[in-house]
């Protein structure tokens, strides 16, 4: 019992123990953290009265702004630097007025007593409580003292603060011109007098649907004087230098000097909701590199660079899209070139698919014989291509060679119609101007287009031109279908008619052979010549002689419910060109060509070396 | 009586644990209670001061103090701190004083947890080990912070730092657990040593310190303002001053730096995302420098999240200037499912363009690369740029012979990291490239179009890392296999119309010497596959070269094709087709053209072997212009075969030509057969050798010598038809201008004559007519000639059947000499049944004309005749004297005496007399 009676107590002082020190824990919880700072962290107003002249400085949405003595967004390094200096004042620190006047001091040993400056700040995080402090100046040691705004205590500044509490308002002011962000601004217009009456630019952002492309997304356009694509990357980079333009300085200066009563130039750049007008005036008379402006709903007048105007003096030339076909190539439909007179038309079968197949169709007065397959790959790099055209950048501000399509010849060298289902887009080509340096150089322009444009059209590798169908026809020639396969082959010379070598697939599956064309060789070639493929058709005669051998193959189709059937091919083949390369013709087809490299060395061996 | 159950030992030894436990924590709970009621603060015992830093020591940390305090509000204060971090050398944080608030219970718990935290005087250290400068400097001063726990919130009134003229401040509230210590990550590897971390976290700040060092000063501000979800928003800006004190010093230079950021805390104090937009002016880091740039960023806590964009204009690498760039950044996924990077940019200098994607996805192990992948479906590429931003590629393309003044169009490049290997592929064309000789003003001069090929490269690829296909410069096309090591192998398939010169440099001597031998009239088509080594002269090469309307040495060919074989010391050019002349019916031939190189370089070759049935004149043009003219209307049957052989001996080219054509043919307008022709030729020796059935009869010529000084010539004629053999001889026309279409002139009336006729001499065949030397003829023919001694009258007579004033001559016989394009006749006899004409004179073979005088005699009659007195024929022949003259063609005859004749006689006449000079 004695022993439950000590464990009792035990267990009570315990916890009384327990509830005392949490007792005093909660207390020193409750208790305020001592706070030595002068001024609350986050400000949103300061006044400075310096003498007879009053800085406001207010913090906006979108940064610090200076309200007095003018309306101009501030600098923020400038109002960082005061307010950084602010923050680091201590309450703590410094000395007390009575202590100082029980030493015998007064305030105006620090110049407190008609201090030069007035700051006041308000916080919005602190319900706008305000804090105002006087600062005076000690006229022998030239250092700054800040009595609180209890005027209890007295604070030596440093000399940072000094040089903030100096700075002019004018060194408040951001040199940055427009307060719209390049990526707000949708509506841009430039206006410039001239004597038969002011000349209008306006540029938008705007999503519109155009021939050949899907979804174009917002893109700068011409709204005036005709309706025109903008250069996307041009106008991009003009409209994002013009929205942060600097200021080179603040400067008064008599109207009839500045010209801004009647401005050369006024550029307005329309944001979501706001606009503001930069008006252009006269080159300042001592430096022709600078050039008066002011905005039109503000009084500053500065002076900016005049050579930042660049762009906007013309922006019809020097903004005009530089793509003379920016289109989707895989949206084409059809396609029709035009040289020297002839023409010869491609036309997509089918509209889906990763790689579409086209047809060259024979069309009257064309240069097409004979129904060909277009090669899908080929036509879809020249689209790509001519979609990728640009005007080749010259003169000493890179600006694209364009062309008004008023000086273009009567006479185009080669067309390009692109058909877009219902729509359709007409590329001319044309003689580059006289005294055009670099290769394949072409000046190109679209129907309807105001400029043409100078282009390196190396990239079409000249196909604008090409009108002979063996430049567009499909390079593979024969691919059987699924489950077919060659079954026999038969190699044979033509001036004797001697066979080479013969080989057939047995039911097995095995390959059996006589001469050149043993097992393995047969099964290799077999498979080999399931797809054939050519390199290209030589236009011309290549020298390849006369054909001197014929290979015949045997093609079973797949077992169906008839059986499987066979057919035949027949190549003719020239002696080898060399070790990767021989022409064929399919007897079937008509047109020479070179055999793919890969089928060709299958092949090459066979039929001895290129020697005679 | 009952008693108590007695206790178990189990239960004894409960209870007096129990009771033991009680007994030890009342004495704690009253030190606390001690504590907790503090009014004043308390130092602390050097004991507990020391037990508490040699548990810091125990973690790497060396704490030293003046004092330690115990504060009433439970805090422990200390009073001129210095910690060190064991394994670097020098303090890293000083400060005045800190205070760290704990709460009691979470003690009595046996959990530390923080409530209070109060810094005054604080100064950050780099320590010398870790500082770029190598000594200990002050990162931060001034550092004050006030912070208390509210529950979840962390709450900082305050937390400023100052490093010179860098103000950094923070205020606002944060989740309370980013206090709580993270879980290390998994698969994190290796925890680095606490030492290692601290100098990483030191040299990271002094590198951001360092990008205010020399400006006008710097600010961070940042702001926390919490969230109802728990978390925090966090928003401030960074500014940095104008006013550079010292240009070139600091990491990074900027001027006019602002940055502002938003970031999200979960309740967890986790980086849920955050946004920043940074704008700035000349910024210079390292060699890069920009002059203006703009940056927005948003992610989360994961940097492969990160997205945004960049605006970076002219930007300088090193001594490559006035780059502008513009990227969005965006989040990427690979195939593996890892986050990346991507960066759709363009770029553009004030010539060269580029826009495309770029992609960075981290690895998964720090042992394994990064990926990396660069799109640009289009963009061009100035050369002037290329090298200045790779101007390691001069060496190199010097070595290779390359050079190009225009520019690159890429489209459709992919550059990326697989594994440790690089791969790049995509289109390229190119304006201006020349690279050995090969450029497109050199392939097709009137066609001056650029390089367009599509490429691969892969480093692991060997010994071909670079693979061009679809390769179409000028007018060829083909593929290309290079190294691009040093004297790395390269090969070439090209095919298409190319102008041979282009090839020079690539294929070496034996291509120059062929085409040396060759004018082209029209572009040959090729299709050769060459294999090299970059730097080597030699080359491998295989292939056929289409070749139309082109002369050899002069004899013009319609076409031929060329198989080429070169390999090491040997070139085999095979010649098939080889088609000569304008029309068909001037025949082929097929052979071979050889150089053997392991000879000295004149012996080297060409060796030319060729038959086939080519008209004899192609193949005499190969000796000489003058020869072809001469066989010009040799029109052989076209079975005939010709054979000709070239070879080099002595330094110049030996031609041995050998013709047989056994059946008919026309040789100069005249029906012959049977040719046997045998032309040798080298330097200027010249020997023709030929046995023909010509006119009727069988005609052999020897010429042997220098055809244009005296080459030996002999003649032999023996039964020919003199009629059709003038007619020969008049189509020897040396003037006629080369190359002009052979003269079929027209048959010849068929004559019963037969003439045989030996000459020997010497000709030029430059001036045919101006032979020399000696020959003996005897013609006959019945219908040579019919003399009317009476002019008219006998024709008159002949009408009326009078046929004695008329005699017919039947045979002419004689020996003649030529020299300066005269022939010299001193004996011509010719004579019929009744009469015989004794002639002497010379044929201005350069005129043709001739000048001829003799007397006609008749034969005696036997016994006496007196009406023979009365014979006025034989009177008037007596005094007659015969003279020819005029044209050869049309000569004029007159046989009236003249009295000059009468007068004098002509027996001192030089007339037809064989000058000495052919005598000797």
């Amino acid at each position: 019992m004695r022993i439950a009676r000590t464990t009792l107590f035990l267990l009570l002082a315990n916890l009384v123990a327990f509830g005392l020190v949490w007792r005093a824990s909660y207390a020193q919880r409750q208790t305020a953290s001592s706070q030595d700072l002068l001024f609350p962290a986050a400000l949103s107003k300061v006044e400075l009265i310096d003498g007879g002249q009053k800085l406001t400085l207010d913090k906006k949405a979108n940064g610090w702004r200076i309200t007095t003595p003018m309306d101009w967004p501030a600098n923020l390094w400038a109002v960082q630097r005061l307010i950084d200096e602010l923050r680091f004042i201590d309450g703590e620190k410094g000395f007390a007025v009575a202590e100082t006047q029980a030493s015998g001091g007064t305030l105006s040993t620090y110049g407190l007593v008609t201090p030069r400056w007035t700051l006041r700040t308000t916080s919005a995080a602190d319900n706008e409580r305000g804090v105002e402090v006087k600062i005076g100046e000690n006229k022998d040691t030239r250092r700054l003292f800040m009595l609180t705004s209890n005027g209890t205590r007295i604070i030596p500044l440093g000399d940072a603060m000094a040089a903030a509490l100096e700075a002019k308002p004018e060194s408040y002011r951001v040199d940055k011109i427009f307060e719209i962000s390049d990526f707000e601004i949708r509506n841009l217009s430039a206006r410039r007098r001239q004597k038969d009456g002011d000349s209008v630019t306006t540029l938008s952002f705007e999503e519109r649907a155009r021939p050949g492309r899907r979804n174009p997304g917002a893109e700068w356009r011409f709204e005036a004087p005709f309706d025109a694509l903008a250069d996307p990357e041009r106008s991009a980079k003009a409209i994002t230098e013009l929205a942060n333009l600097r200021v080179i300085k603040f400067l008064d200066a008599p109207e009839d000097e500045t010209g801004l009563a009647t401005p050369e130039l006024r550029l307005g750049i329309e944001g979501n909701s706001r606009r503001q007008v930069l008006l252009l005036g006269k080159l300042k008379t001592d430096s022709a590199a600078l050039r008066w402006a002011k905005l039109e709903d503000n009084a500053a007048l500065f002076l900016v660079e005049a050579k930042a105007f660049t762009d906007w003096e013309n922006p019809r030339a020097t903004l005009a899209s530089a793509r003379p076909a920016d289109f989707d190539p895989e949206l084409a439909s059809g396609l029709t070139l035009t040289s020297g007179g002839r023409f010869i038309t491609l036309h997509r079968l089918d509209a889906t698919g990763t790689e579409p197949r086209w047809e060259i169709p024979v069309a009257p007065g064309s240069t097409v014989t004979k129904r060909r397959e277009g090669d899908g790959k080929i036509i879809r790099d020249f689209l790509t291509a001519l979609a990728r055209l640009r005007a080749t950048l010259t003169g000493p501000t890179a600006s694209p060679t364009l062309v008004a399509a008023s000086q273009l010849p009567a006479e185009a060298l080669h067309k390009v119609e692109i058909q877009f289902g219902g729509n359709r887009i007409v590329l001319s080509f044309y003689e580059a101007p006289a005294g055009t340096t670099g290769a394949a150089q072409l000046l190109v322009h679209q129907k309807g287009a105001p400029h043409a444009a100078l282009c390196d059209v190396s990239l079409l590798r000249n196909a604008q031109a090409s009108i002979d169908p063996k430049a567009w026809r499909n390079r593979a020639l024969t691919e059987l279908a699924a489950g077919a396969k060659v079954t026999g082959l038969r190699l044979t010379e033509r001036s004797d008619g001697k066979v080479l070598g013969e080989a057939r697939l047995g039911p097995d599956g095995n390959w059996a052979g006589t001469g050149l064309l043993d097992p393995a060789t047969s099964r290799r070639l077999a498979g080999a010549f399931m797809q054939v493929r050519a390199s290209d058709f030589p236009p011309r005669e290549i020298g390849a002689g006369d054909f001197r051998y014929e290979l015949r193959l045997t093609d079973q189709a797949a077992a169906g419910a008839t059986g499987a059937s066979e057919s035949f091919r027949t190549y003719l083949c020239t002696a080898p060109l060399n070790r990767s390369a021989i022409l064929l013709r399919d007897e079937g087809d008509g047109d020479d060509f070179l055999l793919e490299a890969s089928l060709a060395e299958l092949l090459i061996p066979l039929l001895g070396t290129s020697g005679r | 009586m009952s008693s108590a159950p007695a206790a178990t030992p189990l239960r004894r030894f409960l209870r007096g644990l129990f009771i033991t436990g009680l007994s030890l924590l009342l004495p704690f709970q009253i030190v606390l209670l001690w504590f907790a009621s503090l009014d004043a603060p308390v130092k602390l015992p050097a004991s507990i001061a020391s037990s508490l830093t040699e548990r810091l020591a125990a973690q790497g940390l060396q704490l030293q103090a003046r004092e330690f305090w115990l504060l009433p509000d439970q805090s422990l204060a200390v009073d001129d701190l210095t910690l060190e971090v064991s394994g670097v050398t020098g303090e890293i944080f000083t400060a005045e004083r800190v205070e760290i608030g704990v709460s009691f219970p979470e003690l009595l718990a046996g959990r530390v947890s923080v409530q209070r935290v109060r810094v005054r005087g604080g100064k950050l250290w780099c320590p010398a080990a870790v500082s770029r400068f190598g000594q200990s400097r002050v990162l931060a001063e001034d550092i004050r912070l006030e912070s208390r726990r509210e529950g979840r919130w962390l709450m900082v009134p305050s937390c400023l730092a100052r490093s010179g003229k860098f103000v950094a401040a923070f205020h606002g509230e944060l989740p309370s657990a980013l206090l709580n210590p993270s879980a290390p990550a998994p698969n994190s590897g290796a925890t680095p040593s606490l030492a290692t971390q601290v100098a990483a976290s030191l040299r990271l700040i002094e590198d951001i310190l360092l990008i205010a060092e020399r400006s006008g000063g710097a600010s961070l501000s940042l702001e926390a303002q919490g969230t109802s979800r728990g978390g925090a928003q966090l928003a401030g800006h960074a500014v940095i001053g104008n006013d550079w004190s010292q240009e070139g010093l600091g990491l990074i230079q900027a001027r006019e730096l602002l940055v502002r950021g938003t970031a999200e805390l979960d309740a967890l104090g986790q980086l849920q995302t955050w946004r920043t937009q940074m704008a700035a002016k000349k910024i210079a880091c390292r060699n890069i420098r920009a002059g203006e740039l703009a940056l927005v960023l948003e992610g989360t806590q994961r940097l492969a999240e990160t997205q945004g964009r960049l605006i970076l204009e002219q930007v300088a690498i090193d001594t490559f200037s006035g780059l502008q760039v513009q990227a969005t950044l965006t989040r990427t996924q690979n195939a593996a499912g890892r986050a990346g990077l991507g960066a759709r940019f363009r770029a553009a200098t004030s010539d060269s363009r580029m826009e495309g994607l770029a992609g960075w996805t981290p690895a998964a192990l720090a042992t394994e690369p990064d990926e990396f992948s660069l799109q640009i479906p289009t963009g061009h590429l100035a050369a002037s740029d290329l090298l200045r931003a790779a101007p390691f590629l001069e060496a190199p393309f010097a070595q290779a012979d390359i050079g190009f003044t225009s520019g690159l169009n890429l489209a459709d490049l992919e550059i990326r990291r697989v594994g440790a290997n690089w791969q790049a592929l995509g289109e390229v064309s190119c304006s201006g490239l020349e690279a050995m000789g090969l450029s497109a003003a050199a392939i097709a001069p009137q066609r001056n179009l650029p390089l367009v090929t599509r490429f691969s490269y892969q480093t692991e690829r060997t010994p071909y890392p670079l693979q061009l296909r679809d390769l179409r410069l000028a007018s060829v096309t083909g593929e290309a296999d290079c190294s691009l090591d040093a004297g790395g192998p390269f090969v070439l398939r090209l095919r298409g119309e190319l102008q041979p010169a282009c090839l020079d440099r690539l294929l070496g001597p034996w291509w120059i010497e062929l085409w040396k031998l060759l004018e082209l009239k029209a572009r040959p088509y090729a299709t050769i596959d060459v294999a090299s080594h970059w730097g080597d002269a030699s080359s491998e090469v295989h292939g056929r070269v289409r070749l139309a309307d082109f002369t050899f040495r002069g004899a013009p060919f319609r076409s031929v094709e060329v198989i080429v074989q070169s390999a090491g010391q040997k070139t085999f050019i095979g010649l098939e087709h080889l088609q000569g002349g304008t029309i068909a019916t001037d025949g082929s031939l097929d052979g071979s053209l050889t150089w053997d190189w392991s000879k000295p370089a004149a012996e080297a070759g060409p060796y030319l072997r060729l038959h086939g049935n080519l008209q004899p004149w192609i193949a005499g043009r190969c000796a000489s212009a003058e020869l072809a003219e001469t066989l010009r209307n040799l029109r052989l049957s076209g079975e005939h075969s010709l054979a000709l052989e070239i070879s080099p001996r002595a330094g110049a080219l030996a031609v041995v030509a050998h013709v047989k054509n056994p059946g008919p043919f026309t040789a100069w307008g005249i029906a012959s057969r049977g040719l046997v022709l045998d032309v040798t030729s080298h330097a200027e020796h010249l020997g023709i050798k030929a046995e023909l059935a010509l006119a009727d009869g069988q005609a052999t010529l020897s010429i042997l010598g220098n055809p244009l000084k005296d080459a030996a010539l002999r003649l032999q004629l023996q039964g020919c038809d003199p009629v059709k053999v003038a007619k020969v001889m008049e189509q020897w026309e040396p003037a006629a201008a080369p190359g002009t279409a052979p003269v079929t002139p027209p048959s010849p009336p068929v004559s019963r004559g037969k003439l045989d006729l030996y000459f020997l001499g010497a000709i030029n065949l430059q001036a045919p007519r101006l032979l020399k030397g000696r020959g003996e003829f005897v013609l006959s023919d019945p219908e040579l000639k019919r003399v009317r001694i009476l002019g008219g009258i006998s024709n008159l007579l002949e009408t009326i059947g009078v046929k004695s004033t008329s005699y017919d001559l039947t045979e002419a016989q004689g020996t003649f000499g030529c020299i300066a394009g005269r022939a010299y006749f001193p004996d011509l006899i010719i004579k019929g049944a009744d009469a015989r004409l004794a002639l002497t004179g010379e044929v201005d073979l350069l005129t043709a004309t001739l000048e001829f005088e003799g007397d006609f005699t008749l034969p005696q009659k036997e016994g006496f005749n007196p009406l023979e007195i009365f014979n006025l024929n034989r009177a008037l022949i007596s005094l007659s004297r015969i003279r020819v003259n005029g044209p050869l063609a049309k000569p004029e005859i007159s046989t009236l005496p003249k009295l000059s004749d009468l007068l004098k006689s002509n027996k001192d006449s030089k007339l037809g007399k064989i000058p000495l000079a052919v005598l000797e």
